[in-house]
C-alpha cells in the first residue's frame, strides 16, 4: 500500500490551496497541496473545527471550490448553529449546493462490532457528496471519534483511513483531516493518526501561559515541500475565524522612505536631522513625568497641523485624561477628533491578549488609514504578556507599521527615575528606527529634564544632551548640558565631575 | 404498523460481501415467523448509507418499531448476532 502511494508523487509542482488563514498560508508557502492530505492536531478546544470550516468556507466564497464536511463528533446541525458567529453561513450554502455534510456522528441506535469490516460505506457517503456538489476540498472532523466508535483492533481502522486518504487523493482532493491529541507537548496525535494517513502535519496549541491563553499554530511536517518554522500566534476572530499573526522575520522587505515627517517640534526635527523618516518607528524611553505622553502629543498635533490623519492608541490614561493633558499644552484633540483627523483609542492592556491588540491595531489602522501611528505605552502592553509573546508582538507591529509607510511613535517606561533601561527597551531598541530618551539630570540642588537622540537610522543626528522645560504650550528645548550627565546610569555621584 | 426489516449493507461484489449474504441467508432460515430482508450495495446507493448512517460494512441492521440495533463486521455466530439484534430463534431449543 506504501508504494503505490509513493507512485503518486508525480505532480513537480504542487497546488497550492489557499486555507483562508492568511499567516498559515505564508508559513506553508503558499497554502496546502492538493491531492495531499493534511491532519490537523490539537487539544480540545484548540480550534480544531474552526480551522477546517474555515478552510471549506475560503473554498466556496474565495475560489467557487465547493467542500464537502464530513463529521464525526457533532451532527450538522450543530456545527451550522456554531459556526454562524464566524460569519459563515453553511445552510445557505448547503441549499445552494456549495457545501454537503456527511453526517457520521454518533447514532441512537445500538451497535456491536464483531471481526473484520470495513469503511466503504463511509467512503460511498463521501464520494457520492463530492460528485453531488462537485467538490475540491473535503473535510473529515475529527478522526479520533471514529476510534471511539469502532473500539477493538485498531489496524482495522489505520487500514480503512489509509484507504480513504488515498481514495480522496487519487480524486485531487485537498483534504484535510482534524484529529484529537492529549497534550500540548506530547505525542502528535491519539491513535498516533499521523503516521499512515498525513501528508503534513499541522497542530493547534492553546497553551495557559501565567494566566493567559495563547493559541499557536505550528506546521510540523510537509511532505515535499518547505515550510517555516516555528508556533505562529493565532486568535479567533468573530466574523472572521482563525487570524494568524505573522511570523514578520521571515520577511524583511519594507523600504525605506527618506520623506522626513514632523515630530511635531521644530527644535526636535532639527536634531533629528529634519525630522523622523515616515515609514520609521521612534520609540520615546523615560521615566514617568518626563514628558513621554507630551512628546506623543506634539507627534499626532504636528501630523495634524500638517494635513495628515493621526492615531493613537492608549494603554495607561483614560480619553478624559489624554485630551486634558493635551489641551494644557494648548492641544485641542476634540476639535481634531470632530474634523476626522486624529482618531483616539483607549483600551486596558488586560481586556484581550497582545495578538488580539495587534489585531484591533491593525483593523483600525486600515479602517481609519492614518499617516501617523502613537503607541501609549509599550510597556504597558508588556505587562500582560508572556516573555516570547512580547516580542514577537513588537516584530509584528513594526513591520505592520513600515509596511503601511506610516510614521510610528512608541513610547516606554524606565523603572528607574534617572536613567536605566527598561526590558521593553531592550527588546524594542533593535526593531525600532529611532530612540529618545527622556531623563531627568540632576544639576546641584536642581532637577532638571534632559532629552536626547540616541540613535537614528539612516541619518545624521544631534548628539547633545538638551535640557527642556514644560509649560502650558508645550515642550520647549534649551541649552545643552555642559557638564555632561550619564544618562545610562543616572544619578551615580561617582560619574559627575 | 410497520413490519419488522433485516437490511444488510454491503459494499459492491467483493469476498466480504458475498460472505456476508451467505450468512444473512444462514441467519433467515432460522427466523420464524419469516423476516422482511433487503440487501443495500453502498456503492449503488450511497444515498440510503447516507440516510441510514452507514459507516462500515458489512452492516446488517434490524429496525423494528421498538428498537433498531445493528452489527457489524462478521456475521457467521448466528446465535449471537440474533440474540444482539433481540430475534427469537425457532424453536427456541438450539
Amino acid at each position: 500500500m506504501i508504494a503505490q502511494d509513493e507512485d503518486m508523487e508525480v505532480s513537480d509542482v504542487l497546488d497550492r490551496v489557499k486555507t483562508g488563514v492568511n499567516a498559515f498560508d505564508e508559513l506553508v508557502m503558499g497554502g496546502l497541496p492538493r491531492g495531499r492530505t493534511t491532519v490537523v492536531g490539537g487539544t480540545p478546544g484548540s480550534g480544531k473545527t474552526v480551522f477546517a470550516t474555515q478552510f471549506l468556507a475560503h473554498g466556496i466564497t474565495h475560489y467557487g471550490e465547493n467542500g464537502v464536511l464530513v463529521t464525526f463528533e457533532e451532527p450538522p446541525v450543530d456545527i451550522e448553529a456554531n459556526m454562524r458567529s464566524f460569519g459563515w453561513d453553511l445552510p445557505a450554502w448547503r441549499k445552494e449546493g456549495r457545501l454537503a455534510f456527511v453526517d457520521a456522528s454518533p447514532s441512537a441506535s445500538d451497535e456491536m462490532v464483531v471481526g473484520d469490516y470495513d469503511l466503504a460505506g463511509l467512503l460511498a457517503r463521501i464520494d457520492h457528496a463530492v460528485k453531488t456538489v462537485r467538490a475540491r476540498r473535503v473535510v473529515l472532523d475529527s478522526l479520533t471519534q471514529l476510534f471511539d466508535h469502532f473500539i477493538g483492533d485498531p489496524k482495522i481502522l489505520r487500514r480503512e483511513l489509509f484507504r480513504i486518504s488515498s481514495a480522496l487523493k487519487k480524486s485531487k482532493l485537498a483534504v484535510l483531516m482534524t484529529a484529537e491529541r492529549n497534550n500540548e507537548y506530547g505525542e502528535i496525535t491519539r491513535h498516533r493518526l499521523e503516521e499512515f494517513v498525513a501528508d503534513n502535519v499541522v497542530i493547534l496549541r492553546n497553551v495557559l501561559h501565567r494566566e493567559k491563553r495563547r493559541r499557536t499554530i505550528e506546521v510540523l511536517k510537509m511532505r515535499g515541500s518547505h515550510h517555516a518554522e516555528g508556533e505562529a500566534p493565532f486568535t479567533l476572530l468573530e466574523n472572521r475565524g482563525v487570524v494568524a499573526v505573522p511570523l514578520s522575520s521571515l520577511r524583511l522587505e519594507q523600504q525605506s522612505s527618506m520623506v522626513r515627517v514632523t515630530s511635531g517640534n521644530p527644535a526636535i526635527d532639527e536634531m533629528c536631522g529634519g525630522g523622523f523618516f515616515r515609514d520609521s518607528v521612534t520609540l520615546v524611553s523615560g521615566a514617568t513625568g518626563t514628558g513621554k505622553t507630551l512628546l506623543v502629543t506634539n507627534f499626532l498635533a504636528g501630523g495634524v497641523a500638517a494635513g495628515e490623519k493621526s492615531i493613537l492608541f492608549g494603554y495607561e490614561e483614560s480619553r478624559g485624561q489624554l485630551f486634558r493633558n493635551a489641551s494644557g499644552w494648548g492641544v485641542d484633540f476634540a476639535q481634531m477628533e470632530a474634523e476626522g483627523k486624529l482618531k483616539i483609542v483607549c483600551l486596558y492592556p488586560e481586556a484581550q491578549g497582545l495578538p488580539d491588540h495587534l489585531l484591533t491595531i491593525q483593523g483600525l489602522v486600515d479602517e481609519f488609514k492614518p499617516s501617523r501611528i502613537a503607541i501609549d505605552s509599550l510597556s504597558a502592553l508588556e505587562r500582560i504578556a508572556p516573555d516570547t509573546g512580547f516580542r514577537e508582538f513588537l516584530i509584528s507591529l513594526t513591520s505592520f507599521i513600515k509596511k503601511r509607510e506610516i510614521a510610528g511613535l512608541c513610547t516606554a517606561t524606565s523603572k528607574s527615575l534617572v536613567g536605566g533601561e527598561s526590558v521593553s527597551e531592550q527588546h524594542i531598541s533593535t526593531l525600532t528606527d529611532s530612540i529618545i530618551l527622556l531623563r531627568y539630570i540632576q544639576e546641584q540642588d536642581r532637577m532638571h529634564r534632559g532629552l536626547m537622540i540616541l540613535k537614528m537610522r539612516g541619518s545624521e543626528h544631534a548628539k547633545e544632551i538638551r535640557r527642556f522645560t514644560i509649560d502650558n504650550t508645550g515642550m520647549h528645548l534649551g541649552d545643552r548640558f555642559e557638564d555632561a550627565p550619564n544618562v545610562f546610569t543616572g544619578g551615580d555621584p561617582e560619574y559627575r565631575r | 404498523m410497520i413490519d419488522p426489516i433485516l437490511r444488510l449493507y454491503v459494499a459492491g461484489t467483493s469476498a466480504t460481501a458475498r460472505r456476508a449474504e451467505k450468512q444473512l441467508a444462514e441467519l433467515q432460515a432460522r427466523i420464524h415467523p419469516a423476516c422482511k430482508v433487503e440487501i443495500i450495495d453502498v456503492q449503488e446507493r450511497p444515498e440510503l448509507a447516507e440516510k441510514s448512517g452507514i459507516l462500515a460494512t458489512p452492516t446488517l441492521a434490524y429496525e423494528s418499531p421498538e428498537r433498531s440495533r445493528r452489527i457489524v463486521g462478521d456475521l457467521g455466530d448466528t446465535r449471537r448476532v440474533l440474540d444482539f439484534l433481540g430475534i427469537e430463534l425457532k424453536g427456541k431449543s438450539a
